[in-house]
């Protein structure tokens, strides 16, 4: 049975990317497109992997993953933040906010794949 | 605040400052035109117009400021107040219209929003689907190639080795032919000879068959001489019985051989025929047919070697084809990028929005410095044209403070793990 990975983006084209590399790595992805809709999805069924981006409308990435580190289902799961943002301080939120790692984009699908084999391996 | 109540409240002393939110509106009246002009929803000659009419606007404010004021409030000059009059129609209209234009400009904004939005979503699920088919090609040539070069039992096969066996062994088979064609004349030159032998025999036969009648002849008359010897010639008569006996079985054995090499001879002669048949046979198509199978092995062979080219060929391709769409794909991302920025833009034209309003409202108020309006009133005014400007001046900066694409090109961004 195939693992399964949440995608939050705003933009559909990013859900869509992230969605073709995740099934690539070998998951079941399913789409947000905000946070809110991202944290409902999650509690509705529980993933293997999280991938959000951070400037959404209404709950933001770092808002999302907060909320999620909060849930005892999602305590170890792999998050990452995907963002246009790439400043250190941002970087550091999302580290205390608790991301897994922190991918800028745009990114490249192969290591971007390679990535996520190895945060899920 | 500042210079209302220098205005009005008590005279006016040198160095007069304005306060930062009209300098906030001043800076704005001088950057939104220029903007819009940028942006390519104002002409450039509608730049020029509203530079000159802030020009104006700036300098009879700024005089009826800084000029020296009576200690009482005094009236305007007709003329001046006519200008001044004007000057607000004049920003007054065009602020509308940069309102218009800025509406305009931010529609067409969430336009190109929704057409880039629509196309890069259509490429990003075609790339997708091609990028799948090129893995999909690329695992069948893969298949491909190691179905040629296994077998159902799961050894190693190719069809060069497969060519090279044929030939080996269709090489073995016609020597074979060829090395029983050899033997097949051997034995006709065999059987020739034993044809001789038994024509020799034959006729040695016929010989024993001549001393046979002879020897009978020869008892027939020593019968006939012991007769006419009478009693002494009866036991020679007996000697020449025998003797003519002897010669009469003699014949009958020549001749039950003769009929047995008879028969000896018709099975020679048609095994012979048979021999002498398998013999000439031509060997030459045995050759040829070799040589035509070595040709269509050699053309397996080769067309073999180009199909493995050709499937190396298309799994480079394939992996060419990926490589590309991956790459499509992380350029495709060109439409998260842009949106952002143009949120971003938009978010900044609804804040210049209330600056731009606040234009003509700054305008009136400074026209009304003439002492036709009270000063309660103008410093009323001015208090909430100046907590709206202020809300104005702080949006702007908020938002121009935050900009969330910082990528300057399509590089692929870098990678943490925490």
């Amino acid at each position: 049975m195939a693992k399964k990975a949440l995608t939050v983006d705003d933009t559909t084209s990013m859900r869509k990317m992230v969605a073709f590399a995740l099934k690539q790595a070998g998951f079941d992805a399913v789409e947000a497109p905000d946070g809110q809709a991202g944290l409902n999805e999650a509690k509705k069924q529980t993933f293997d992997l999280i991938v959000t981006d951070q400037n959404m409308p209404g709950m933001d990435g770092l808002t999302l993953i907060k909320t999620l580190r909060g849930l005892p289902q999602y305590q170890r799961t792999p998050i990452l933040m995907l963002t246009t943002e790439a400043g250190d301080t941002m970087k550091a939120q999302g580290r205390a906010a608790g991301a897994t790692g922190w991918v800028v984009k745009p990114f490249d699908p192969q290591r971007f794949i390679d990535l996520i084999k190895k945060i899920t391996t | 605040m500042t210079f209302i109540s220098a205005g009005y409240a008590s005279p006016a002393p040198a160095g007069t400052h304005l306060s930062a939110s009209v300098w906030a509106a001043l800076a704005l009246l001088a950057i939104t035109p220029l903007l819009l002009a940028l942006l390519g929803a104002m002409s450039w000659w509608g730049v020029l117009a509203q530079y000159v009419t802030l020009t104006i606007a700036c300098a009879i404010s700024y005089g009826a400021i800084r000029a020296p004021r009576p200690q009482a409030p005094s009236t305007m000059d007709d003329e001046i107040r006519e200008k001044i009059r004007t000057t607000a129609k004049l920003v007054d209209d065009n602020s509308r219209q940069m309102i218009a234009h800025l509406d305009d400009a931010l529609s067409k904004l969430e336009s190109v929003q929704r057409i880039v939005s629509e196309g890069a979503g259509g490429l990003v699920v075609n790339f997708s689907t091609i990028s799948s088919k090129a893995e999909s090609q690329q695992e069948l040539v893969v298949r491909l190639m190691q179905t040629q070069s296994v077998t159902n039992s799961g050894e190693s096969f190719s069809l060069g080795q497969f060519s090279e066996d044929t030939d080996r062994m269709l090489s073995a088979f016609v020597e074979s032919t060829l090395q029983t064609s050899a033997t097949s004349i051997n034995l006709v030159n065999g059987m020739r000879e034993l044809r001789e032998k038994i024509s020799t025999a034959l006729s040695y036969l016929g010989d024993i068959e001549t001393i046979a009648k002879q020897t009978n002849m020869l008892a027939l008359n020593a019968t006939i001489e012991a007769a006419r010897a009478g009693e002494a010639g009866r036991g020679f008569a007996v000697v020449a019985d025998e003797v003519r006996n002897l010669s009469i079985r003699a014949n009958e054995f020549s001749q039950r051989i003769r009929d047995i090499m008879t028969e000896l001879n018709a099975s020679v002669l048609a095994s012979d025929e048979s021999i002498s048949s398998m013999a000439s046979q031509d060997m030459s198509y045995v050759l040829e047919s070799k040589k035509h199978v070595v040709d269509m092995m050699a053309h397996v062979q080769s067309s073999n070697v180009i199909a493995e080219r050709t499937m190396a060929e298309l799994s480079a391709i394939a992996a060419d084809v990926k490589a590309h769409t991956d790459s499509a794909i992380r350029l495709l991302q060109f439409e998260d990028l842009v949106r952002q920025s143009l949120t971003h833009t938009s978010a900044l034209f609804r804040a210049m929005q209330p600056a731009i309003v606040g234009q003509p409202q700054l305008l009136e108020v400074l026209r009304r410095l003439d002492g036709a309006s009270s000063s309660d009133t103008l410093l009323n005014d001015l208090n909430k044209l100046n907590e709206m400007l202020s809300e104005a001046s702080e949006q702007l900066r908020h938002v121009g403070a935050t900009h969330p694409v910082q990528q300057q090109n399509m590089s692929s961004g870098g990678m943490d793990l925490f």
